[in-house]
């Protein structure tokens, strides 16, 4: 985790619209892993992500794109709404009937 | 069951192709998400937390053996091995891929299923009584109306693009085992002096943010006029309803608004003019056509070998139980109606495995005519077992681990997927339901609490419908952490009420020993055994569980 | 803005006017409800020439009916595509007023939405210029419907299973 993850900050998410994937853009592009999202500390930065997300909707890539706060947790990035949280980590151990694989 | 023919195929796969197009263009970029939405929702598709969902029409809760295998197909080849019964007579899946749909959707086809309208601002998926057609009660099967009113609501050229979601529900029997009267509208097949079938319409009721029971609009209407009746209805709803906030753009607020007296009249001048005497004539003749698809299965006359369940259950007090809890009196003395509990102690309300959909296909067929059914408590049913056949099929059920013989206990939880995977929802329901599933396991301590309903919702659109429930949980998020409702003394089915809020609510750690104090301070005080949790609820009220609960902090 | 009629695009012989614009003396002109219904409403009649008007969705009806036999067409404003009151308002026109004169879909509406529009009684669109001309020539047509429809130019599914009702209707 480097220091802006620490910091926390905003990344920005959608899902992929072949799929409806949860993702997060990155410097890479986007990526089902948080850990490769940009995390914008101030408003300009966010703006220049949103910008970026933009574009991927008007190339059909993805999904209603969103802005989500993050704070730095245990194990990498995480949200800081309930909501958001459960959309990264997917459903609780045992709901569903088979096991994830 | 009704079996397609060349048009009802034609339909169905122009449908498909219309869909297919739809889904490329999407993907070409020609739709944008806004344009391409009213297209995905009216074919089943959301768009959920973690990925796109499906779901699936079991037109009036009937379901075929080929049918629930091809189910388990999709579940196999397109999802994580499960489905998830819903409480409107629908199945869903969590995982598919949006370009993978117009193929799940083909499969669908093959076996005479779609998902057409179980989504959208359209008429949705007509649902039914699950006992249709073999309930002691019943005045005339209502499916073949349901079948009707299937057609005449797919692609509905006028009433597609409604101010919001629209849900009918037919009941035929007696007693209302469709929850009519949580519906947008509500019908309830009667029999008039000279023995012909009509309607009682039930209007504007429906859960959600603002609970409301439908009220009869119209005592009765004769059923070959039914099309054009629901035709006034609509129309006005569609003219009059509300399109600037979508909470308030439910027929249920445009009947509260004006009034049920005003509303009638506005129908009742619509109807007037709107009366179509060829809708009338081609409803009698689809009538007269359908209905042959919905005869009495050919029984054998078992009545010779009825009594070995008897037997059975007079040697085995786990057969016993299950006899007692899980089946119900079918029209004929030598059969029954068996209940298939989705609700196994620590499992999902609703959801089954492709291999339990399998195994539940071959019983269906071995012991049941083939045919399924789908109850909007989120379980299944068999409809036509021979009581000869009950303890064999009773022990395959356990194989299966589908013989939970809880129906109408605590631990038949209805729950809707809440946080787990529903975009809308504010808080889990699944591991609340999980949790208080293992902790009431014991069958002795469920039996000794008796009759009791326990549904909740993961948030406040109550697709969980705990308004209608004794015990309802509304989770919600409270400053960041899920806190959970509860409300007393609702019911649904005949004697249909609203549950009233109990007060604050419970965090996750605490709400199953908030439904213990509930439960305990029932027992404590009922006055005998016969006296159940609403009959006792009724009859002291809330003081005595507002004091369990919240006396002591 | 392109005009799609029976099945191709045409030219549009029709004047939208603004409330504000003054009256041409002559011509096909389509103007708002509030001015046949207003202080105009003198002059229009003695106008010659074709007129038309335009409804928005909550404009009531019963305002133009006086005027339908005047009037060529109607056109029905689709604020969005998901307002779906202009539907029942075309089946009001055809199937109780007996107006057989245009009725034409202006605002936003998708080529998808196309079987709908026409069993209600739309026979005109007006699509925004671009790639959707495309998707409308490819697109605007008709598949299976069950729906009998009182116009009775299109042959639905319950018709063709009871061919025997046909000639009553
Ligand atoms: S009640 Fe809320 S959380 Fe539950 S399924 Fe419905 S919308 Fe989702």
């Amino acid at each position: 985790m480097n220091a802006r993850h620490r910091a926390g900050g905003t990344v920005i998410t959608a899902n992929r619209l072949p799929d409806g994937r949860v993702i997060f853009l990155g410097p890479g592009g986007w990526s089902e892993d948080i850990t490769a999202a940009t995390v914008a500390t101030d408003a300009q930065e966010l703006r220049a992500l949103e910008a970026l997300a933009r574009q991927s909707v008007a190339v059909y890539e993805v999904v209603d794109p969103y802005p989500v706060a993050v704070e730095a947790g245990p194990d990498g990035l995480l949200p800081v709404k309930l909501r958001e949280r459960r959309r990264l980590l997917g459903p609780s151990p045992g709901a569903e009937t088979v096991e994830r694989s | 069951m009704y079996r397609y023919d060349g048009w009802d195929a034609a339909f169905v796969r122009e449908r498909i192709a219309r869909f297919r197009d739809q889904v490329a263009r999407r993907l070409r970029g020609e739709l944008s998400e806004e344009e391409f939405r009213p297209w995905r929702l009216m074919n089943g598709v959301y768009l959920q937390l973690h990925a796109y969902m499906l779901r699936v029409a079991i037109p009036y809760g009937t379901l075929s053996a080929p049918q629930l295998r091809r189910l388990a197909d999709i579940a196999e080849r397109y999802d994580r091995g499960y489905g998830h019964f819903t409480t409107r007579q629908n199945i869903q899946f969590n995982w598919p891929r949006l370009v993978d749909i117009p193929d799940i959707l083909e499969a669908l086809a093959e076996v005479e299923m779609h998902a057409i309208q179980t989504s959208g601002n359209c008429i949705r998926n007509i649902t039914s009584d699950p006992w249709a057609g073999v309930a002691a009660d019943e005045i005339e099967d209502p499916r073949p109306w349901c079948e009707l009113l299937r057609q005449w609501s797919s692609d509905h050229q006028e009433f597609t693009f409604l101010p919001r979601k629209f849900k009918v529900a037919v009941s035929g029997g007696l007693r209302d085992r469709a929850a009519v009267r949580i519906h947008d509208i509500g019908l309830r097949l009667r029999r008039d002096r000279q023995g012909r079938i009509g309607f009682e319409v039930l209007l504007g009721g429906g859960l959600g943010r603002t609970p409301l029971l439908a009220q009869t609009v119209r005592d009765w209407i004769p059923g070959e006029e039914l099309l054009s009746y629901l035709t006034a209805i609509l129309r006005v709803y569609n003219r009059f309803g509300r399109r600037d906030n979508k909470y308030k753009a439910r027929i249920k607020i445009l009947v509260h608004d004006l009034g049920i007296e005003r509303f009638r009249q506005l129908v009742d001048e619509e109807y007037a003019v709107a009366r179509d005497p060829d809708l009338a004539r081609f409803a009698a003749a689809e009538i007269a056509r359908i209905r042959p698809f919905f005869a009495p299965p050919p029984y054998a006359d078992r009545a010779a070998d009825a009594a070995a369940s008897r037997h059975l259950a007079a040697i085995d007090g786990t057969f016993a139980r299950w006899l007692r809890t899980n089946t119900a009196p079918h029209r004929r003395r030598d059969y029954a109606i068996v209940q298939i509990s989705l609700k196994p102690p620590g499992g999902v309300p609703g959801n089954m495995t492709a291999a339990q959909m399998r195994a539940l296909a071959d019983l269906a067929e071995r012991y049941s005519c083939g045919e399924i059914r789908v109850t909007a408590e989120q379980n299944l049913v068999l409809p036509h077992v021979a009581r000869g056949d009950l303890p064999a099929l009773w022990e395959a059920l356990e194989t299966g681990g589908l013989a939970t013989p809880n129906l109408g206990h605590l631990s038949d939880i209805v729950a809707c997927p809440g946080l787990d995977f529903c975009a809308l929802a504010t808080a889990r329901s699944i591991p609340v339901a999980q949790a208080i599933g293992r902790r009431f396991a014991d069958l002795d301590r469920q039996y000794e609490i008796g009759p009791l309903k326990l549904k909740m919702s993961g948030c406040i659109n109550a697709c969980g419908h705990h308004h209608v429930a004794h015990i309802g949980i509304l989770g919600l998020e409270k400053r960041g952490r899920e806190s959970y409702q509860i409300t007393l003394g609702g019911s649904g089915g005949e004697e249909a009420a609203i549950g009233r809020v109990l007060g604050p609510g419970f965090g996750a750690e605490e709400i199953v020993d908030a439904v213990e104090r509930v439960i305990t301070t029932y027992l404590a005080g009922r006055r005998n055994r016969e006296e159940t949790f609403l009959d006792y609820l009724r009859r002291v009220g809330l003081q005595p569980f507002k004091d369990a609960l919240y006396a002591s902090v | 803005m392109p005009l799609f009629k029976h099945g191709r695009f045409v030219e549009d012989p029709w004047l939208f006017l603004a409330d504000g614009e003054p009256l041409p003396s002559e011509g096909m002109i389509v103007l708002s409800l509030a001015r046949p219904t207003g202080v105009e409403a003198p002059t229009l009649a003695d106008r010659d020439g074709w007129l038309g008007v335009r409804l928005e969705p909550a404009d009531p009806l019963e305002e133009v009916v006086p005027w339908l036999p005047r009037l060529a067409l109607v056109a029905l404003a689709f604020p969005s595509f998901t307002d779906g009151r202009p539907f029942s308002t075309a089946r009001l026109l055809r199937e109780r007023h007996r107006f057989t004169g245009e009725i034409r879909a202006v605002g936003r509406i998708l080529v998808d939405q196309y079987p709908f529009l026409l069993r209600c009684g739309f026979d005109a669109f007006t699509v925004p210029p671009g790639p959707a001309l495309r998707g409308w020539r490819e697109r605007a047509r008709l598949g299976p419907v069950y729906q009998p429809d009182s116009l009775g130019e299109v042959r639905s599914i319950w018709h063709r299973r009871h061919p025997e009702l046909v000639s009553a209707s």
